[in-house]
């Protein structure tokens, strides 16, 4: 039977402890409202902007026209671009490790990577990967705040140092699921992939199903103005879209985490309280057996 | 009756029925009615105007992109707020700022893209404040 005292200053830790892990998944959980309503704010935008480049390349093929902008055409892929989007703190379960563990499985050739967060620097600089940058955005993600970070992936992309641009995040299912994904941004080709997950996630956007316009399209003030700026917006946009969705999964993430460790603490301190009564009697009646033996004599 | 609806990296801030809306065109003011050929154009910070038969209002917007296509117009922007939300004496406030802002970054020469984000958002404010003005 442990010592008494031993007990007691256990319970109290492990109280201490319950009081940190409560403190943060009340935090997380307001954060994590927060993170979800920028994310859900942002999909129209990105859905319509992807849409739009949509309409864009499909009516240019349509009038004859062939595409010419480097965000379209197709590379051979000798160095892949990958942008990990993590978290800076842990604490959130398997989160990031989940993460990396599917960039190990899934990036095997040549890669540069630039990162987001110190978890995602620390797994590229350790696993000896060839990490190019890393940026820290803070808990706003505010879209001025990303714009060395985009213009930096953009040139590489246009300069022929990375052959694709891959976004790896970890993606919202619910709040209990978080699902690292690995999506491919650049170059342009499944357009219609991303339109329909995004689609699935936006309701009640009557300009979506308006599409079906056989007369030619016509830009104002000409296709190549339009063209010249839409395709970098739309990767700028997606981006940040991503990103907001990342946080929010974050956050889930952290929240959960931080439940199930309030709620082991909860239980140990219920064991504790058991064997620390158990304690307490068993020394009771040892001292009524003395005292008892003790007049007997 | 033609659909418009106005989307920014925020939030939606307009989606109504019409019957014509006038858009901030590179080249000029465009007003689009029912029945429009597809256009996609590139607007630029001004007012835009939604014609109703219950009368005519104005939202002012910043740049971006419209797409028109089968009575609807879909418009792209940075940023739009309608002309009744319009706080005039914090937009000049803004506007000193960010002009106060160009003027120094002019002088000390900074970069390209910066100079370039703070014209755009002058130009946003001044559109906001002749929108406004209209309006009285």
């Amino acid at each position: 039977m442990a010592n008494l005292r031993d007990i007691r200053r256990r319970i109290k830790s492990v109280k201490n402890t319950r009081q940190i892990t409560r403190a943060m998944q009340l935090v997380s959980s307001s954060k994590m409202k927060r993170a979800q309503d920028a994310a859900v704010a942002g999909r129209p935008y990105a859905l319509l902007l992807a849409d739009l480049l949509d309409t864009v390349g499909e009516k240019l093929d349509l009038s004859g026209a062939t595409i010419s902008h480097p965000f379209f055409e197709k590379r051979e892929v000798k160095t892949r671009g990958i942008l990990i989007l993590s978290t800076d703190k842990g604490l959130c379960g398997a989160l990031n490790t989940n993460l990396f563990r599917k960039i190990a499985e899934e990036v095997k050739g040549a890669a540069k990577f630039i990162t987001v967060g110190r978890k995602a620097t620390q797994f590229v600089s350790r696993s000896g990967r060839g990490l190019v940058a890393d940026f820290n955005i803070s808990d706003k993600a505010a879209f001025s705040e990303l714009r060395p970070m985009l213009k930096l992936l953009i040139d590489a992309y246009k300069n022929g140092e990375v052959d694709t641009i891959e976004i790896a995040y970890p993606s919202f299912v619910n709040v209990l699921v978080q699902e690292p994904v690995i999506q491919s941004l650049l170059p342009i080709v499944d357009l219609r992939e991303v339109l329909e997950q995004l689609k699935k996630r936006v309701s009640d956007l009557p300009s979506l199903e308006a599409r079906s316009d056989s007369r030619e399209m016509v830009f104002e003030p000409s296709a190549e103005a339009v063209l010249d700026a839409l395709p970098e917006l739309y990767v700028k946009v997606i981006i940040h879209q991503l990103l907001l969705e990342s946080r929010a999964a974050e956050y889930c993430a952290r929240m959960v985490a931080m439940k199930a460790a309030t709620d082991n603490a909860s239980t140990l301190i219920d064991d504790l309280t058991l064997d620390y009564n158990k304690a307490r009697q068993a020394a009771i009646t040892q001292e009524i057996l003395e005292i008892a033996a003790s007049a007997a004599a | 009756m033609i659909t418009l609806e106005i989307i920014t990296p925020d939030a939606k801030v307009l989606s109504t029925e019409a019957s014509q809306v006038v858009l901030p065109t590179e080249s000029g003011e465009a007003g689009i009615l029912t029945g429009h050929i597809p256009i996609v154009t590139k607007i630029v910070a001004g007012e835009l105007k939604v014609i109703k038969e219950s009368g005519t209002e104005f939202i002012a917007v910043d740049h971006g992109f419209a797409k028109v296509l089968g009575n609807t117009i879909s418009v792209l922007t940075e940023a739009a707020i309608d002309v009744a939300e319009i706080d005039l004496g914090a937009v000049e406030l803004a506007q000193t700022k960010a002009q106060e802002a160009l003027r120094i970054a002019e002088e000390e020469g900074v970069d390209y893209e910066q100079l370039e984000a703070l014209e755009k958002s002058v130009q946003f404010l001044i559109a906001q404040k002749l929108a406004k003005g209209r309006r009285r």
